[in-house]
């Protein structure tokens, strides 16, 4: 069963070295924060994130949660998170919206085409198949800025794998995979310090 | 902001307001020697307005909507102003356009010239505001970020983010100048419906006009630079 206030109240709270908490503690707005901005993390909230089969039995979406707030810890201000599913949110408390629905890849880069500016990195993690993978490639194909890609499914899901393998590689990207979502911090970590 | 033909020079120290076209039943179309324009506040019949100093006594009533429009500030509760908005253009300025309201907004609230209390604070305001808006990359990014919060979370599942600046005091940041107005008489004082030109003063030497009001005097304190 889905713990809808657990979610309500993970994401009122405001991650540590998010975009959020760096710009309460600097008295900037969240867009002038933004401006300091290194990467922006694109999060699938779709549907089959709630499954229970990452770490510990807990959720894909939680451990994602988890990964996540550690790497805005270890990077303050540096991270942008967008959750989406069938839209996309920008979300600089630092937590990924869980919403639910689709997986519409290429709506989510269409809502983040504004941020492809010189020096911006772009990770898109998730663990499924898209709802237009032609659209999603063709929007892909217009940023100036590498997109890498992490896939956080299960491993025998191989056309998921594939997709998101094709994308990074056609924008200049790399593509890693955090096996159910487990290592993803460090591997959007390795990402950030070494770009590989 | 509204980008007509000034119809007289702004070198001119005519402190009497002129009368530029006046239609039966229509509101008048004047020209005010404004030499300082006060803080929004909200008065006892509930409007919020600000007055404006001309001819030595506060003759001229701005409503809140008015420098609001002229000023391209949003209505709508936000975070705070926007960079655009400290330094008085739209978010698709030129980066000429940018610079230009920079220098003057400088000038106006620079700490040697305007004897303001909080002068410093406001220039730092615009010295980073330029900082940001006249840096393309930083633009860009600031440009991003702005549109992210547009659709964001920020309102709806973070509250404690969430400001509202319907009740918070304004003060247009340009303090006076020669403003082409159209007005309407409310006994001895004229009520500004919209503003039409906002022109800086400057005198036959070249110089600007930058006036501040300290805290206990009696009248603006006026500096030609």
């Amino acid at each position: 069963m889905i713990d809808f206030k657990s979610i309500q109240k993970r994401q009122t709270e405001v991650v540590k070295g998010s975009l959020a908490d760096i710009a309460k503690a600097t008295g900037k707005t969240i867009a002038e924060a933004f401006i300091d901005a290194e990467c922006v993390a694109l999060v699938d909230v779709s549907g089959s994130m709630s499954t229970n089969d990452s770490r510990d039995g807990q959720r894909r979406y939680d451990v994602a949660c988890q990964e996540l707030a550690k790497l805005q810890e270890k990077f303050p201000g540096k991270v942008a998170v967008i959750s989406f599913a069938t839209v996309a949110k920008f979300c600089p408390g630092g937590t990924p919206t869980h919403e639910g629905g689709g997986t519409d890849v290429a709506e989510a880069l269409k809502f983040t085409k504004i941020a492809d500016v010189e020096g911006m990195r772009f990770f898109l993690i998730s663990d499924g198949q898209p709802d237009d993978e032609a659209a999603a490639m063709k929007v892909a194909g217009t940023y100036k800025c590498r997109i890498d890609t992490i896939y956080v499914g299960a491993m025998n899901d191989t056309y998921a794998r594939n997709f998101l393998t094709q994308l990074a590689s056609n924008s200049g990207g790399q593509a890693l995979t955090a096996d159910r979502v487990d290592g993803l911090g460090e591997k959007m970590m390795k990402l950030l310090v070494v770009g590989v | 902001m509204a980008n007509i033909a000034f119809p007289i020079t702004s070198t001119s120290t005519a402190r009497q307001t002129q009368t530029i076209y006046k239609a039966a039943g229509t509101p008048e179309i004047k020209i005010f020697d404004i030499r300082y324009v006060g803080w929004v506040k909200k008065r006892s019949d509930g409007s919020q307005t600000a007055f404006g100093w001309s001819g030595g006594e506060w003759s001229v009533i701005f409503t809140k909507s008015v420098l609001y429009e002229w000023f391209g500030m949003d209505e709508r509760p936000q975070e705070s102003a926007t960079l655009y908005q400290v330094l008085c253009v739209k978010p698709e300025a030129t980066a000429e356009e940018v610079k230009a309201s920079y220098r003057r907004l400088a000038k106006q609230w620079h700490p040697d010239r305007c004897k303001e209390k909080d002068a410093r604070t406001q220039f730092e305001s615009i010295q980073h505001a330029y900082d940001v808006l006249g840096n393309e990359n930083k633009r860009a990014r600031y440009n991003a970020g702005l549109a992210l919060v547009a659709n964001s979370t920020v309102n709806r599942e973070m509250p404690i983010l969430a400001y509202d600046t319907a009740d918070l005091i304004y003060r247009p940041p340009l303090r006076c100048g020669m403003l082409l107005c159209e007005v309407q008489r409310s006994g001895k004082k004229w009520i500004v419906n919209k503003i039409l030109q906002w022109e800086d003063i400057t005198n036959w030497a070249g110089q600007t006009l930058v006036t501040s009001w300290r805290m206990g005097d009696d009248k603006p304190t006026e500096v030609w630079s």
